[in-house]
């Protein structure tokens, strides 16, 4: 691997990760004299230029990393044990502080195919968000696109972080852009929201960080020189296996934080409300991408690190958890009045089906997880900019006082029928391939949580394609609002249109060609399913066995 | 030896002591001169006595690294590494804190203010130097008599005089507690040399009891305690930073700290028989009072900010919680197995020197002389009128709430990762507290930063500039994100600073 690219994608990804930090610090500084026009054509500016950055790093990892001429994939970075199941392609490591001979953070920043993925969907729904705004978005323009931008450097810093300290400094930086985003931007019990949001989620967050503690005094004090590192931690554990009553309670302590993040049932209470109070792009990101730090924490720390209590705990905890939330989440949203509710509470459901993936441990229920991931992101996320649109039209989000809008808005409602089915899981379009995976892996796994989780899928088209035929269908109503004469609804203009179309396509394109997604994630989750493939043999040899497999073995997954 | 020999030696490693001292002198006789019979001055006469300040301070700076490190022997002094670090933290902090005092004060007291700034930091790196009872209780004095003129010298209203009072009586009070600790150390072992004491207590300890010794740590703790701003003798500290200007509540929201850390640092391992800190920790009932006032002084802190709407109470009561967290370092101490705490304690000083004192200098820099803020909604609307204050001051205090990315977060990790890593479960338990008392800190600290940028300014400020505590301000903002991304150096010079033998 010549050594030219390796800087240069680094350098993409500092400058991906330092446009939007550089934006809104510039945001901040010149806020008294940036009105709200020009203060949103800068956070458009920057949040352009990094998601151009970052697919340029998506294009250049996918040309350079994922070898197209089917020679194997480029190993891994030369300092990455072989037998760590988190291998990070691309890496920077800057000793960062030593406390000790086997204490030392690092500036531990890396890439592999999961981040660099995750890195681009954020990019992408930060310049929607700033799109979605535009008009939304009257006081305190500068403050507004600021903390936005703040909220997308942390979400970027916490995909390539390789560190684990490192990893929940950027998880803790998304906490609080997000709390003045819905204490101050969101709607009218914005206040409670957003105390609450903050509240559970760093409650958990603590107990996570006091497990991850734990794991690094442990090993630290076991003989590991440097313990927050990763790949070297996984490695470590892979060889040296904490034993399996203490792995249990590490991995719940662990999952704490991210199962409230995700959120799985019961602890999805704070979601709704922040979301029905969060400003639109406040939404598109907490839906989008903050969800998923949950899911990618589970993916990166707790399945590499505590393999056996994944085992012995996900499928009857987690698992089961998350066909309740399936159920649960879907019952819900079908329920509701509220047209934002409905998607919150869909969010619950969707994700149900990102952790089942994501627990029957092998590699479809991965793959699929993960794809999930970036589909709810993008239909999610698409379904609360439509939601956003309706509210600026017509300040009401209750489908009682909406019906037949197809007629006024043909565009929108075209738009939204689309979106539907692919949240839906209509085969052809991205959320089929997803559910289709996390489900196949599910089955090979359990094949009731995966039958029980089926359901969801039904249970999903019925609620969706009752609000769309509530709102958009059916005779035409409007509510009356003071000041909104009939003549000034209008379908999308084109920034709305802008905001919408990129993940409108990208819906359709993964729907129709997800290998060219699939080849990018498709070591890194070989990787780390090869740790429960081998666990019933002997776990450390057929894992070193299993792992050099993964290596040199670029045999695409058959896609169904 | 002749005894001029001894002092001639004693005198070469006070160098940048004597260089302080004999600034403060000069200021003392020559500024009364330079004053009219009625207190008038002339106008800027300020300034040129803030720049002999900072000149005596590059003086006292360029000795620092020329100064020798020695052994502790039989002489008054014993400059080692750890006098090393103290001098580096005080002489740095001395230079902040003129900085802050610059604007803060009236030309026609600016020599005396800034003398007795001098003075107060040569008597904390004396604490640090002396190697005898007598020594160590002369710096503590030198440190206290100084800050009581300071604090009347800024500002003469009834408010600034009650502080001054309750801060005099109270630390004439605690210094007797001291005095009657030393006294009992004096007592059981028979001298005032340090060297002397630890090598009477390493020999004697295999076969005495030594129960005595832990009435005389309790005491000095108690003593000191009063100065770290430790619960339960913390009461003092809202009524007096709200009595007194923000430049010198910059200095007693620090310097007492160091001197009260360093005091303890010297005394409690002497008290254990050990010469230097290799393998120290406090142990017994030693280690059980320490870690009652860590965890007592971070709840009561933390919980008494919250409810507070004056903004130097509620810094204040941010002062006494952090004197709690660094109270978990010296409660770890520094075993060997896993990360330092006495280290981490170090680490945490210094950074929260840092935090803090740019905390106070940018809040002089956004008041005036005649209207200093005071009250919590004063910083209402401060992103508006001074865009580049709140932003700095926004750094600092998220650095002292202990979220990244600044120096705050790791000072703090470093404290935790050395409270879990000992290993035992009162660790454990400090470690948990110093976590949950972060969150209830952050909670505060982010009402500041809410109030400044969220919040309308219900009065029109006039502004003044004030540049001085402006470039402080600065340059602390600026370390405390530096030394997030480049934390090695000063861990190693806190390491350096213990390794001592």
């Amino acid at each position: 691997m010549p050594q030219g690219f390796k800087v240069s994608m680094i350098a993409l990804l500092f400058i991906s990760l330092m446009i939007p930090a550089a934006t809104a610090l510039l945001l901040m500084l010149f806020r008294t004299s940036l009105n709200q026009s020009s203060a949103r054509w800068v956070a458009c500016c920057g949040s352009v230029a990094a998601l151009l950055f970052s697919v340029l790093l998506l294009v250049q990892y996918r040309a350079q990393v994922v070898d197209p001429l089917g020679f194997g994939i480029t190993p891994v970075a030369s300092s990455v044990d072989p037998a760590s199941s988190i291998q990070p392609r691309v890496e920077y490591r800057q000793p960062w502080l030593k406390t000790g001979d086997r204490m030392q953070l690092e500036m531990y920043f890396g890439l592999d195919g999961i981040s660099v993925t995750m890195i681009a969907l954020t990019t992408l729904l930060t310049v929607c968000s700033v799109l979605i705004s535009w008009e939304a978005i009257q006081d305190r323009a500068s403050e507004f696109y600021a903390a936005l931008l703040i909220l997308e450097t942390g979400l970027i810093g916490v995909f390539c972080s390789f560190d684990l300290v490192l990893f929940y400094v950027f998880f803790e930086m998304t906490l609080i852009p997000l709390f003045f985003l819905i204490a101050i931007w969101g709607g009218p019990e914005r206040k409670w929201a957003a105390i609450k949001f903050f509240l559970y989620t760093l409650a958990g967050s603590l107990v996570t960080l006091s497990g991850l503690i734990y794991v690094v005094v442990h090993t630290s004090n076991e003989g590991l020189a440097n313990p927050t590192s990763l790949p070297a931690l996984s490695a470590w554990l892979a060889t040296h296996p904490l034993p399996a009553s203490l792995q249990m309670t590490l991995f719940l302590a662990v999952a704490a934080g991210f199962l409230i993040k995700v959120p799985v049932f019961p602890f999805h209470t704070w979601l709704p409300l922040a979301h029905v109070e969060a400003p639109t792009a406040g939404s598109v990101l907490l839906a989008g991408v903050l969800l998923k730090l949950g899911s990618y924490g589970f993916l990166r720390i707790c399945l590499p690190l505590f393999p056996t209590a994944c085992l012995e705990l996900g499928l009857p905890i987690i698992g089961l958890l998350s066909v309740i939330g399936i159920i649960y989440g879907s019952l819900c949203a079908l329920a509701q009045r509220d047209i934002k509710k409905l998607v919150a509470y869909s969010s619950v459901a969707h994700l149900g089906f990102c952790m089942l993936g994501l627990f029957a441990l092998n590699i479809e229920g991965i793959t699929g997880s993960v794809l999930q991931m970036i589909n709810h992101g993008l239909s999610t996320g698409a379904l609360f900019i439509i939601v956003g649109m309706i509210y600026e039209r017509y300040h009401t989000r209750m489908m009682d006082d909406l019906g037949g809008l197809a007629s006024k808005l043909p565009m929108i409602a075209c738009s939204m029928v689309f979106i539907s089915m692919s949240s839906i899981g209509l085969p052809g379009l991205n959320g089929f391939i997803g559910e289709f995976l996390s489900l196949a892996g599910m089955f090979k796994a359990n094949w009731l949580y995966s039958a029980l989780g089926t359901t969801g899928v039904v249970l999903g088209a019925w609620y969706l394609l009752t609000a769309v035929q509530r709102v958009f269908f059916g005779t035409l109503k409007e509510p009356h609002h003071a000041g909104h004469s009939d003549d000034e609804i209008t379908d999308m203009n084109p920034r709305e249109f802008l905001a919408l179309a990129p993940l409108i396509v990208l819906c359709l394109w993964i729907g129709v060609r997800p290998a060219g997604l699939i080849e990018i994630i498709e070591p890194d989750i070989k990787a780390v399913a090869g740790l429960f493939e081998s666990q019933n043999e002997n776990p450390n040899v057929a894992l070193l066995h299993n792992n050099s497999n993964v290596r040199n073995n670029n045999a695409a997954m058959s896609i169904p | 030896m002749p005894p001029y020999q001894a002092i001639n030696q004693a005198a070469g490693l006070i160098i940048p002591e004597i260089i302080l001292l004999a600034t403060v002198c000069v200021m003392f006789l020559a500024g009364p001169f330079l004053v009219s019979e009625t207190g008038k001055a002339p106008a800027g006469l300020r300034h040129r006595w803030g720049i002999l300040s900072l000149l005596a301070l590059g003086a006292a700076m360029f000795a620092w690294t020329k100064a020798p490190i020695l052994e502790a022997g039989a002489g008054p002094f014993r400059p080692d590494e750890f006098v090393w670090f103290v001098r580096g933290v005080t002489l740095v902090c001395g230079m902040l804190l003129t900085l802050v005092l610059w604007d803060q004060i009236d030309d026609g007291h600016a020599a005396e203010a800034h003398a007795c700034l001098l003075a107060i930091l040569a008597g904390v790196n004396f604490v640090a130097l002396s190697n005898d009872l007598v020594g160590i209780f002369l710096g503590l004095e030198l440190v206290s008599i100084p800050t009581y003129i300071l604090l009347f010298l800024a500002r003469r209203d009834w408010m600034s005089n009650e502080a001054t009072i309750k801060y005099f009586l109270l630390s004439i009070f605690s210094s007797a507690f001291v005095l009657y600790g030393l006294s009992w150390v004096f007592g059981i072992a028979g001298t005032t040399n340090l060297t002397a004491i630890t090598e009477k207590i390493s020999a004697a300890s295999a076969t005495t009891d030594l129960g005595m010794f832990r009435l005389a740590m309790v005491l000095i703790i108690a003593g000191l305690s009063f100065r770290l701003t430790a619960v339960p003798f913390h009461f003092y500290a809202p009524d007096v930073f709200q009595g007194v200007t923000s430049s010198s509540a910059a200095m007693l929201s620090f310097v007492p700290k160091v001197v009260g850390f360093t005091a303890l640092l010297r005394l409690l391992p002497v008290c254990f028989g050990e010469a230097g800190f290799t393998d120290w920790m406090p142990v017994g009932a030693v280690r059980v009072v320490l870690m009652v006032l860590a965890i007592l002084t971070m709840f009561v802190g933390n919980l008494l900010a919250l409810r507070q709407t004056s903004l130097m109470r509620l810094l204040a009561c941010s002062s006494i919680a952090h004197a709690g967290y660094m109270l978990v370092g010296l409660t770890v101490g520094n075993s060997s197995a896993g990360t330092s705490g006495v280290a981490s304690l170090l680490f945490y000083l210094s950074m929260y020197g840092i935090m803090t004192i740019g905390l106070f200098a940018l809040i002089s820099a956004a008041g005036t002389f005649a209207r200093p803020l005071r009250s919590l909604s004063d910083l209402a609307g401060l992103s508006r009128s001074q865009p580049a204050i709140a932003l700095m001051m926004a750094v600092c205090l998220i650095g002292l709430s202990g979220l990244p990315p600044t120096g705050g977060f790791l000072a703090k990790l470093n404290l935790f990762l050395a409270a879990w890593s000992e290993g035992t479960a009162d660790g454990r338990i400090l470690a948990i507290t110093l976590a949950v008392n972060a969150v209830i800190a952050a909670t505060y600290y982010l009402r500041m930063i809410s109030v400044m940028y969220f919040e309308q300014s219900t009065v029109v400020t006039e502004t003044a500039r004030q540049p001085a505590a402006w470039i402080a301000g600065c340059l602390c903002a600026v370390a405390t994100l530096a030394l997030f991304l480049m934390p090695q150096p000063l861990w190693n010079a806190a390491v350096h600073a213990l390794s001592h033998q």
